[in-house]
């Protein structure tokens, strides 16, 4: 029945790829963005040659053909120092869309953003990837008035900001993980300044106290996402209590659900410490789920998303990816990493700082060392792990790329509380995936082509892996599939050789190795092969073919 | 900057080889007409930015998140819809799309490139820019969930 439903799923398949029309240069010369072109280009599309066309014609095509139009366009291109390309932008109210309630907001129609300074008079946005100028360096926006841009390249020594008008904080944000955000929102928040010093606050990437806001449309998709947003907060300067005024806070979360176990149909967010609230979700039906909530938040509480199944109210899943969100803080969606490792799809840097911290029931609050999820910078594409938060016993403990001279590594932090992190070790290895666990065994594939053992996630050890090996975990071992053999662990150090059957070639051959109710399964060469392998009894089960 | 004529060499050579498996990938995400919309919003996107794409260790799975991008922006497309069963594969089941529909987007790429279209699993590992251990196990919860949904047994 298995077989037939993928035969079912290849004709289906099959007879939908064959009526679709390759992507013509037409289509795509239509998608050109307009951000970058000189008034009066010409002639925009590129070219290349039609798939139907033989390679022998193809070669010719590209010489005669190709070529000369590309090289057109090109001519026309506008160098990237010299762009010129201005904007007018249109200030109009949104407040009908506005998810955050009484807060003001206003949206300009603008090129991508991140952040937007004002120096002198003059406002400067800076742009990011994917946006970033022909040689790969970054640029940015400046206008004298705040609705005229102009594009340039991006000066040395240039520190991003935001802009005070001394009644409100403005600024243009553009999170490239925020997907469904075509142009960056004008933000403003009614933010009371009682220090004199507005801009030690509202500043991505800024010492403390900062943070970030993110904008969101009600219709974006999110992953993982959770923005916050104040309706009125007062601060104080850093050496004083920072003093969250009481009114309505809105905080919005969601989860990918396709990471979820099957067996859970719903998210329950809860706060600790305060009554569960007011939101669930059914994630039966759906990929993804979002809560919206409403109420008294204050900054030391800890929220936690868990998923339940509703029926007999048992949690069946606590992901071990964090899920603790700490009130206050504003989290970028990969930030979050709920379940967003895998469908992360932005681009460019981004920086979250966490604010504050209280011990005493928020009767007085101290600046916090950034999180280690949350201190992430970069392009999470790049990231070798994902971040994961494994708890031991009475601590926890949080791994994710980290960069160690030059490179990305492991970092390792601990934790008995969730909220103090302390730097363990950051140079674990350098890994081209995520930490696995098994049992109390933590394994890492190094790109130095070893992998990292640990028991408590501290202390490292390496077991020679070759590099080019397939190396799986499953809930009952390792599989290390290798050129010379198959060979199996349950702790990760001490390996057995599994013999394999003449006929079945090399182990490096095959496509893949994965677990099943019978045992391990191998695919390769169109069979599918059943290895009998617990207790290591070496037993080969069966050739099944699969048809 | 790459010389124009290298960058319309290797932007065509690129288009050559990689359209049709970026314009699959992500048919199988977003069905047939907004995964095809997508392919060649990528492929704009790629034209434009293609001095920065070209030196990538895998352009074909940037676009490809370019494209997933621009399919989930785009708030004035539909919502993925798979088409019916075509009359020319009656043996077919009638369900078959609608199941594949309330699979995660990312099962169901998984799904049809590895079970529909036959590519191996590093090859949709690279243009996802997931690891094979991913794939198979977006493979392996689709086809439950598949098998699920049609009521079959496996």
């Amino acid at each position: 029945m298995n077989a037939d439903i993928r035969n079912q799923i290849e004709s289906y398949y099959s007879t939908m790829i064959a009526d679709q029309r390759p992507v013509s240069p037409d289509e795509v010369s239509a998608r050109i963005r307009t951000v970058r072109p000189l008034p009066g280009r010409v002639d925009k599309t590129p070219r290349w040659v039609p798939l139907a066309v033989a390679a022998s014609a193809a070669v010719a095509v590209i010489a005669v053909l190709v070529v000369p139009l590309l090289t057109s366009a090109r001519d026309v291109t506008p160098p990237a120092v010299t762009t010129t390309t201005t904007i007018s932008s249109t200030t109009t109210s949104v407040d009908a869309s506005n998810p955050y309630g009484d807060l003001a907001w206003s949206r300009a129609e603008f090129g991508p953003l991140e952040t937007v300074v004002e120096v002198g008079g003059t406002y400067f946005a800076i742009g990011s990837p994917p946006e970033s100028a022909d040689d790969g360096g970054p640029y940015f926006w400046w206008s004298d008035d705040g609705t005229t841009w102009t594009k340039d390249l991006l000066p040395d020594s240039f520190a991003p900001a935001y802009y005070w008008d001394d009644q409100r904080q403005l600024f243009a944000v553009y999170d490239p993980a925020l997907e469904s955000v075509e142009d960056p929102t004008w933000m403003s928040l009614n933010v009371t300044r009682v220090d004199g010093r507005p801009r030690l606050f509202l500043q991505p990437s800024a010492g403390e106290p900062s943070f970030a806001v993110v904008a969101v449309l009600p219709d974006m998709e999110v992953d993982g996402l959770v923005p916050v947003a104040f309706s009125q907060i007062e601060y104080h300067t850093a050496d004083r209590p920072v003093v969250a005024q009481v009114g309505d806070v809105r905080v919005t979360t969601g989860a990918i659900r396709f990471e979820m176990p099957d067996e859970v149909v719903a998210q329950l967010p809860e706060f600790d410490g305060f009554s569960v609230c007011c939101d669930h979700a059914d994630a039966a039906g759906g990929e993804s789920i979002e809560f919206t909530f409403e109420g008294e938040l204050r900054f030391e509480k800890v929220w936690k998303v868990e998923g339940q199944r509703l029926s007999v109210d048992v949690i069946v899943y606590d992901s071990d990816i964090p899920r603790t969100i700490h009130a206050g803080h504003v989290l970028l969606p990969a930030s979050i990493g709920v379940f967003t490792t895998t469908e992360y799809s932005g681009g460019g840097d981004y920086a979250v700082d966490v604010m504050w911290r209280s011990s005493d029931g928020g009767q007085t609050y101290k600046p916090t060392q950034p999180e280690p999820l949350l201190a992430i910078a970069g392009d999470p594409r790049t990231f070798p792990a994902n971040p994961r938060v494994l708890t031991f016993d009475d601590r926890m403990l949080w791994y994710l790329g980290h960069w160690v001279g030059g490179r990305w590594g492991v970092g390792v932090w601990s934790s008995t509380d969730g909220l103090e992190w302390t730097l363990e070790q950051s140079n674990v290895g350098f890994i081209d995936s995520s930490i696995m666990r098994k049992e109390r065994v933590l394994v890492t594939s190094r790109s130095d082509g070893l992998w990292g053992l640990s028991v408590d996630g501290v202390s490292w050890g390496v077991a020679p892996v070759p590099n080019d090996s397939l190396v799986n975990v499953f809930r009952d071992g390792f599989v290390n599939v290798r050129r010379d053999g198959v060979f199996l662990s349950s702790d990760g150090l001490s390996w057995h050789r599994l013999s394999v059957p003449e006929g079945l070639g090399s182990p490096e051959s095959w496509e893949a190795l994965f677990p099943g109710s019978a045992g391990y399964r191998v695919t390769f060469f169109g069979s599918l092969v059943v290895i009998d392998d617990f207790d290591h009894r070496e037993t080969w089960v069966a050739i099944l073919p699969q048809s | 900057m790459l010389p124009d004529e290298t960058r319309a060499d290797t932007f065509s050579s690129f288009v050559v080889d990689r359209e049709e498996h970026l314009r699959i990938a992500l048919t199988a995400r977003f069905g047939p007409d907004l995964g095809r919309e997508a392919a060649a919003d990528a492929l704009a996107y790629g034209w434009e930015h293609w001095d920065r794409i070209s030196a990538m260790e895998n352009p074909a799975g940037y676009l490809y998140r370019v494209g997933m991008n621009a399919a989930r922006r785009s708030r004035r497309r539909p919502a993925v819809v798979m088409p019916e069963v075509s009359i020319e594969t009656p043996w077919v089941e009638p369900g078959l799309p609608k199941a594949l529909q309330s699979l995660s987007p990312q099962q169901r790429t998984v799904v049809a490139l590895v079970y529909g279209l036959d590519w191996t699993m590093a090859e949709v590992a690279e243009l996802l820019d997931i690891s094979k251990a991913s794939v198979q196990k977006h493979a392996d919860r689709g086809m439950s969930r598949l098998r699920r949904t049609l009521g079959v047994s496996a």
